[in-house]
C-alpha cells in the first residue's frame, strides 16, 4: 500500500481530475490509488514519493501524446534535450514541469556537449561560483545565474556531499581537451564547452601545465600573459638586437679585415 | 502447438504471435517469463500491447537478432554522454512512424525492457523536439495542453526570465 502525501486542502480541490496509478521500480503498473487529481505539479511530486511514479492513464480510444508517457519515459526522452529546449519546456505543462525540475534532469543534460552554453572554469577563484553557466548571446551583464536564478544554483552548485560516486567517478576521469580551453578577456580559463564542467581542479592545472609546455599562450590570468608577453618583447629584442650587433662585428671584422689584409695580399702577388 | 524453438505471445486485443524464442529473449521482461514457466507451448500474454505494435516490436527483434550492430550501444555508452545523432538507418526507417505509434512502441519497449528499442525510441522523439524552432511549434507539434494557471504561468516566465529572451 502506498502512502501519498496528500493534505485535505488538495485532495478536496475541484481541480481534481484525473486518476492516477503509480509504476513500481521494477515497472509493474498498480492501481494504488484512484484519485481525482489534477496535472499539478504541486500535490504529485517526486518529492511526496521519490522511489514511485504516477503514471497517467490515457483515456480509451484516444491517440497517445507525450504529456501521456509515464515520468520515467519523458525522462528518458528529455535526457538528451539541450539545457535551454527543457527549460523552455517547462513552461508547457505541469508534467513537464515536474519531470525537468524534480528529477535533477539538469544536473544530466548539463554535461551534454551544447553549444548555447559556455563554461567557465575559474581557477584559483571563489568555489562558490564554479559551475555557473550562462549563454553565449549578447547579453553580456548576465554572468552570475548561477547565484540569481534559483534553479541554477540547485543544480550547478551542488554541493559535493550531494553528488552520486558515478558522477564523481566519471567527472575524475575525464580528460580534457587542450582546443577546448581558451582565455577571455577578464583572464579567466575558459573551458568552450560545458562537458567539462567540474572537472577537477587539479587536472585542469596539469593539463594547462602542458599547454604551457607546448608553447600555447595559455595563462591564469590576462596580467600574467601580459607580462610574458613583455618579456617575451624583451627577449626577442634583445636576441634581435644581439643578432644585428653580430651581424654588424661580423662587417666590422670582415671590413678590417679586407681593408688591412687585401692592399698586402695584392701587393704579394703583383709585387714580380 | 508451437513449432520447435518458437514461442507464441498474445497482445491485449488477442492476437497471436509465432516467435522464435531466442529473438522473443531480446525481450528482458519475455525471458524472465520464460525461465519461470516450465510449459513451452504456454502462450505468453502481453496484456499491456496492442497486436499492431508487438508486431513492430517482434519486427525489430528479429531483424536486429539477425542484424545485430556491430557495438551494442547501450552497454558502452557514456551515461552522460547522451547523443542522438547515432540512429542506424533502419532504425530511422523503423522509427519513422506516427506519433501515437511512437509512444505506444515506446511504453512497449520500457514493458518488455527491451533497451536498445526503448533507447532509438526516445532518442527520435528527442530529435523531433529538437527540430521544432520554437516552443510555440513543439506545443503545436505534439499537442500539448498548457495546464497552467495564470499565476503559476508568471511565476515560471519569472523563474526561468534569466535565459528566455526577454523583449
Amino acid at each position: 500500500m502506498y502512502k501519498f502525501d496528500l493534505s485535505k486542502e488538495q485532495i478536496e480541490n475541484e481541480r481534481l481530475k484525473n486518476s492516477y496509478c503509480v509504476i513500481t521500480e521494477k515497472g509493474v503498473r498498480k492501481p494504488a490509488v484512484k484519485l481525482e487529481m489534477s496535472h499539478n505539479h504541486y500535490w504529485f511530486s517526486g518529492k511526496i514519493f521519490p522511489s514511485l511514479e504516477r503514471a497517467r492513464i490515457p483515456p480509451k480510444d484516444d491517440e497517445l501524446s507525450l504529456d501521456q508517457l509515464p515520468d520515467s519515459l519523458l525522462y528518458e526522452i528529455f535526457c538528451y534535450l539541450p539545457p535551454l529546449r527543457l527549460i523552455e519546456m517547462k513552461s508547457f505543462c505541469s508534467i513537464f514541469f515536474d519531470v525537468i525540475s524534480e528529477h535533477e534532469l539538469w544536473r544530466h543534460i548539463a554535461y551534454n556537449h551544447n553549444e548555447l552554453f559556455a563554461w567557465d572554469y575559474l581557477v584559483n577563484r571563489d568555489k562558490r561560483r564554479r559551475g555557473h553557466i550562462r549563454r553565449r548571446n549578447n547579453r553580456p551583464n548576465i554572468h552570475t545565474y548561477g547565484i540569481q536564478g534559483n534553479l541554477i544554483q540547485e543544480f550547478i552548485d551542488k554541493k559535493p556531499e550531494q553528488e552520486t560516486k558515478e558522477l564523481r567517478d566519471y567527472l575524475a576521469n575525464r580528460e580534457i581537451d587542450p582546443s577546448y580551453l581558451e582565455i577571455n578577456s577578464t583572464g579567466q580559463i575558459r573551458c568552450k564547452y560545458i562537458e567539462e564542467l567540474e572537472n577537477p581542479e587539479e587536472k585542469l592545472l596539469n593539463k594547462i601545465k602542458q599547454i604551457q609546455k607546448k608553447k600555447y599562450e595559455i595563462f591564469k590570468k590576462e596580467s600574467d600573459y601580459q607580462v610574458y608577453r613583455d618579456k617575451q618583447d624583451v627577449i626577442n629584442s634583445f636576441y634581435d638586437k644581439l643578432g644585428v650587433y653580430s651581424l654588424n662585428i661580423l662587417m666590422e671584422r670582415l671590413t678590417t679585415i679586407g681593408i688591412m689584409y687585401l692592399p698586402l695580399y695584392f701587393l704579394y702577388t703583383h709585387r714580380h | 502447438m508451437t513449432e520447435l524453438g518458437k514461442i507464441k505471445l498474445v497482445s491485449s486485443d488477442s492476437q497471436e504471435f509465432e516467435v522464435d524464442r531466442e529473438v522473443a529473449a531480446m525481450s528482458q521482461t519475455i525471458k524472465n517469463l520464460l525461465e519461470a514457466i516450465e510449459d513451452e507451448n504456454t502462450a505468453i500474454p502481453i496484456e499491456n500491447v496492442k497486436g499492431e505494435i508487438l508486431e513492430r516490436v517482434i519486427h525489430y527483434c528479429e531483424h536486429h537478432y539477425n542484424h545485430p550492430s556491430p557495438k551494442n550501444l547501450t552497454e558502452n555508452e557514456n551515461e552522460y554522454e547522451r547523443r542522438t545523432d547515432d540512429i542506424e538507418p533502419w532504425d530511422q526507417t523503423f522509427c519513422n512512424v506516427e506519433q501515437p505509434i511512437l509512444f505506444e512502441l515506446i511504453l512497449a519497449a520500457n514493458y518488455l525492457d527491451i533497451k536498445p528499442l526503448l533507447d532509438v525510441c526516445c532518442k527520435t522523439v528527442a530529435n523531433l523536439i529538437k527540430e521544432c524552432r520554437s516552443p510555440e511549434e513543439i506545443r503545436k507539434r505534439f499537442k500539448i495542453k498548457n495546464d497552467f494557471t495564470k499565476e503559476e504561468e508568471e511565476e515560471i516566465r519569472k523563474e526561468n526570465a534569466w535565459c528566455l529572451d526577454e523583449k
